[in-house]
């Protein structure tokens, strides 16, 4: 796919590549709600279109992914497996979805109304309205964990959420 | 002859027993009760090694570019889970992007999430038809209130059936 429209449609499914081992949780391998945080002092989430289809969604995550463990660090970002819900759904909570083509095309960003405070939490009462949000996106996204990480392309379940 | 479900006082569903037609044996409670203990046991422990797994966190250890966990934010967090746990509430920790620390419960109805970061935390406590309660201030001084509150909103069941998310504790978090 050369290009996208760049308005990102209700009926759009995106996939949030989930990179670290603590944003599932251990034998259930389900999401924890940190797959959906922010970066650091930031209020975008990032994404992938699903339009793109699920083998792009899947490649780019892994090259994304090796871009980053060639920085260093420890733990290392380790590829756990692809989650996909409806565009309709994050907007119907109140957050924004929209293009950002300028990393490749494909990218998309969620976005919360305000960044979070860095190494402080916010007020109690954000806190649990932030925590009713991640709650549904949790609830929503369906978690796929790769049966086939080596593998080139995706040969999981469709990730179209219809 | 029907069966009778005999649910002794920090027991756990999974404990639970039919005893058919007769009053369940002293030995077989004093079991159960074992093996309560047994699990949050297993539970302190899972705590305690997610912070330590927390304590080995660089930059980015999420690959979208969260902060490492401070020094004192983790001091802050390891006195907070000591403190919760010498009254029997063994949290669900977790790291955050921002670099704050979660200590969260859910249990039954209830649910309760307490954020530690360097200087302040937030908490707070969600039951079913009852009003949300909130907390708020030094990191240093988290109000026996709030861990009174929080005793009260898991009681019954506080020393039974705290639940949080199942970190395989041979394990740590799985990786791949």
């Amino acid at each position: 796919v050369d290009s996208l429209p760049t308005e990102v449609d209700d009926s759009e499914t995106i996939v949030r590549v989930i990179k670290s081992p603590f944003h599932t949780t251990g034998s259930k391998k389900a999401l924890r709600k940190q797959a959906f945080h922010p970066p650091r002092g930031g209020k975008e989430v990032s994404v992938i279109r699903q339009m793109m289809t699920d083998d792009f969604c899947k490649n780019k995550a892994v090259e994304i992914i090796e871009e980053e463990r060639a920085r260093g660090g420890s733990p290392q970002p380790a590829y756990q497996g692809l989650a996909a819900g409806s565009v309709g759904f994050v907007r119907g909570l109140d957050a924004t979805v929209d293009d950002y083509p300028t990393d490749f095309i494909g990218h998309a960003h969620v976005s919360l109304p305000e960044a979070a405070e860095t190494e402080e939490p916010p007020s109690p009462q954000v806190l649990a309205a932030l925590d009713q949000y991640y709650t549904q996106m949790v609830e929503h996204f369906c978690f796929y964990k790769d049966p086939a990480p080596d593998v080139q392309n995706w040969s999981g379940p469709s990730l179209f959420v219809a | 002859m029907s069966n009778i479900y005999q649910i002794g006082q920090g027991q756990t569903g999974s404990q639970l027993r039919p005893t058919v037609g007769r009053t369940p044996q002293p030995r077989a409670q004093s079991r159960a009760q074992g093996l309560a203990g047994v699990r949050t046991r297993i539970e302190e422990s899972v705590a305690r090694s997610a912070m330590k797994q927390i304590e080995q966190l660089d930059e980015n250890w999420d690959g979208y570019g969260a902060l490492a966990i401070r020094k004192s934010v983790r001091i802050n967090a390891w006195a907070a889970l000591n403190t919760f746990l010498e009254v029997g509430l063994v949290p669900d920790v977790s790291p955050n992007a921002s670099g704050t620390i979660s200590l969260e419960w859910h249990v039954d109805g209830t649910t309760s999430h307490l954020q530690v970061g360097r200087t302040r935390f937030s908490m707070y406590i969600d039951q079913e038809d009852v009003d949300t309660q909130y907390f708020e201030g030094d990191v240093r001084q988290i109000p026996p209130v709030a861990i009174s509150a929080l005793i009260k909103a898991t009681a019954p069941a506080a020393s039974a059936r705290i639940t949080h998310s199942d970190f395989d504790y041979k394990r740590g978090f799985a990786s791949n």
